[in-house]
């Protein structure tokens, strides 16, 4: 007979498809943030209804983001507690200033885009809350990928590629969900700042970020893969656990259609990009709503298959 | 006067596993009978008659070095002067990070209300015995085993929304007695006391016998320390 073990523990996931939630609007909303202000910034004004559209997206995303998270919570009456106690090594805490910060400043941002002519003190300028949004979006980037990292209890959480990938994915879905989300507009409103058959000419910038944030997602997803499998005995337990369970999905939802169909349809649409011809606006679409896809998948593996019990032989180990 | 330490020192190889220490914590602390503030690990062997079988109590270990305590946002988890992890649920939000960061497995939720089983209504046996709320009623308390000497440290029975686990028994600690499941323990398998006095009972007895921990590669730097070995001289 094999070795048997009981221990007999809480039952249930712990964080559920709500946190998944929280990370993946959260992800969306920083990495439309951070276009919607390389938009603004750099890009000619045609392009600035897209920044718009973005630029919404951000506070909007976080904060629904922040509401399923608060809708987790167990005893939500007293979340002020996290203001009034100083917490300086939770994650979390830092996570919760952070991100109050950045809704802050990515709604003003979007506010004087929408409305520049709305007379209110300089330091409410679309600058200034840009240019001090960019920081706290990349920290809320971090944040959400750091959030797991430091759980060093959950093998498949701590590792460093956990927190590329939290990075990579709000950059590929921050801008996926702006374009989609301008493609759909588009169908529906005029926007009168040129032609917009010449607009998709431009973004070829824009799918090659898509195009590479993908593909690198890829190759961090490998080296995840390789730093659990030929990690300790719990990280391989632990992936395999994962894989067991979630492995089909993640593989058909989340790589397939989430990554390399959107890679395979991006390569196809770049010579599409300029010379006057603009790749059809479905197809864009289309692209984009695979990465959304594939974005929510990884998370959904990760964090929910990150949870999945830990052996009892971890668990019992004496020494 | 140094700081007090207190620890608690397991020895396996006096432990019959009888669970008492399981019983008593419940009782003492009006534990709800599915969560396990006191724990243990069975494990069972080979192919008869070449089997061994091997009981390890569990409770929480009052890291040193606690995850749950590091990673908690409002500071409801929490490091006591004298080496105790306690928690305050008045601070706690119940987002379960400390569950997730305890490599133990020791910390509990309460998803919904505690003791439902004493508000239920329906009898065991309808017509022959007592549903749990009746049971509760004539207790005159929340639940028939309810303890009001808990309630001098921590709520006397955790809200819906919190999380809960051992507190070393702080209350009976506070007023110079032991952990509920040390007294009960029939074999004394288990030692408390506080490692900074080279003459208290866990002390002398790790300065006597290898200690070893549960899951030491977590750094966690626990507080109960496990002695020599179930079923072996
Ligand atoms: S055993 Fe778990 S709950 Fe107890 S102190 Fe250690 S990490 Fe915290
Ligand atoms: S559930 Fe409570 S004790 Fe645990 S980390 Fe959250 S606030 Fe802290």
């Amino acid at each position: 007979m094999e070795t048997e073990l009981i221990l007999t523990l809480q039952r249930g996931l712990i964080w559920d498809e709500r946190v998944v939630g929280d990370l993946f609007l959260g992800g969306v909303g920083v990495g439309a943030f951070l276009f919607a202000f390389l938009l603004w910034r750099f890009a000619e004004e045609r392009y600035q209804p897209l920044a718009k559209v973005a630029a919404v997206i951000a506070p909007v995303s976080v904060s629904a983001g922040l509401g399923l998270l608060f809708w987790k919570l167990g005893n939500k009456l007293n979340v002020h507690q996290m203001m009034l106690n100083v917490s300086p090594t939770s994650v979390m805490w830092w996570g919760a200033l952070i991100q109050g910060a950045f809704v802050t400043l990515s709604a003003l941002f979007a506010f004087r885009l929408l409305f520049p002519h709305v007379r209110l003190p300089k330091v409410l300028s679309a600058s200034v809350t840009g240019v001090l949004g960019v920081p706290f979006a990349v920290a809320v980037g971090i944040y959400h990928g750091l959030l797991l990292a430091v759980l060093t209890s959950h093998p498949l959480w701590a590792s460093g590629p956990m927190i590329v990938t939290s990075v990579l994915l709000f950059t590929v879905t921050g801008v996926a969900a702006s374009l989609l989300l301008y493609v759909v507009l588009r169908s529906f409103v005029r926007f009168d700042t040129g032609p917009s058959d010449t607009f998709a000419q431009g973004l070829k910038p824009v799918a090659w970020v898509l195009i590479a944030g993908a593909a690198l997602l890829l190759i961090t997803l490998f080296a995840w893969w390789v730093d659990l499998r030929f990690g300790s005995i719990p990280a391989r337990l632990a992936l395999q656990a994962m894989l067991a369970e979630y492995g089909i999905m993640l593989a058909v939802f989340g790589i397939g259609f989430g990554l390399v169909l959107p890679i395979v349809l991006g390569v196809l649409m770049l010579p599409r990009f300029g010379d006057g011809r603009t790749p059809s606006a479905a197809l864009v679409g289309l692209a984009c709503l695979l990465l959304l896809i594939g974005g929510f998948t990884i998370r959904y593996a990760a964090v929910i298959g990150g949870q999945l019990p830990t052996p009892l032989s971890v668990m019992a180990t004496l020494s | 006067m140094a700081k007090k330490r207190y620890a608690m020192v397991i020895d396996l190889h006096r432990c019959v596993g009888c669970a008492a220490c399981d019983i008593a914590c419940k009782a003492e602390n009006n534990v709800p009978v599915e969560f396990h503030w006191s724990n243990h690990i069975v494990e069972t062997r080979g192919t008869f008659p070449n089997t061994t079988f091997r009981y390890i109590p569990t409770l929480c270990n009052h890291c040193e070095n606690a995850p749950c305590v590091t990673n908690c946002p409002t500071t409801a988890m929490y490091k006591a002067e004298n080496g105790m992890t306690l928690h305050d649920a008045n601070k706690c939000i119940g987002c379960r990070l400390c569950q997730l960061a305890c490599p133990y497995g020791v910390i509990f939720f309460n998803k919904e209300t505690p003791h439902a089983n004493y508000r239920d209504s329906q009898a065991a046996i309808p017509g022959a015995t007592f549903s749990g709320r009746e049971v509760a009623e004539r207790a005159g308390a929340p639940l028939p085993y309810y303890n009001p000497a808990r309630a001098a440290t921590y709520p006397g029975v955790r809200p819906r929304g919190v999380v809960e686990k051992c507190t070393f028994c702080d209350h009976k600690v506070a007023v110079g007695e032991e952990p509920a499941c040390v007294t009960a323990c029939p074999a004394d398998a288990r030692l408390f006391g506080d490692l900074n006095d080279p003459e208290s009972k866990p002390a002398q007895a790790l300065a006597r016998h290898r200690p070893r921990v549960l899951q030491r590669d977590k750094g966690t730097q626990p507080h109960v320390f496990y002695i020599r070995e179930y079923g072996k001289a």
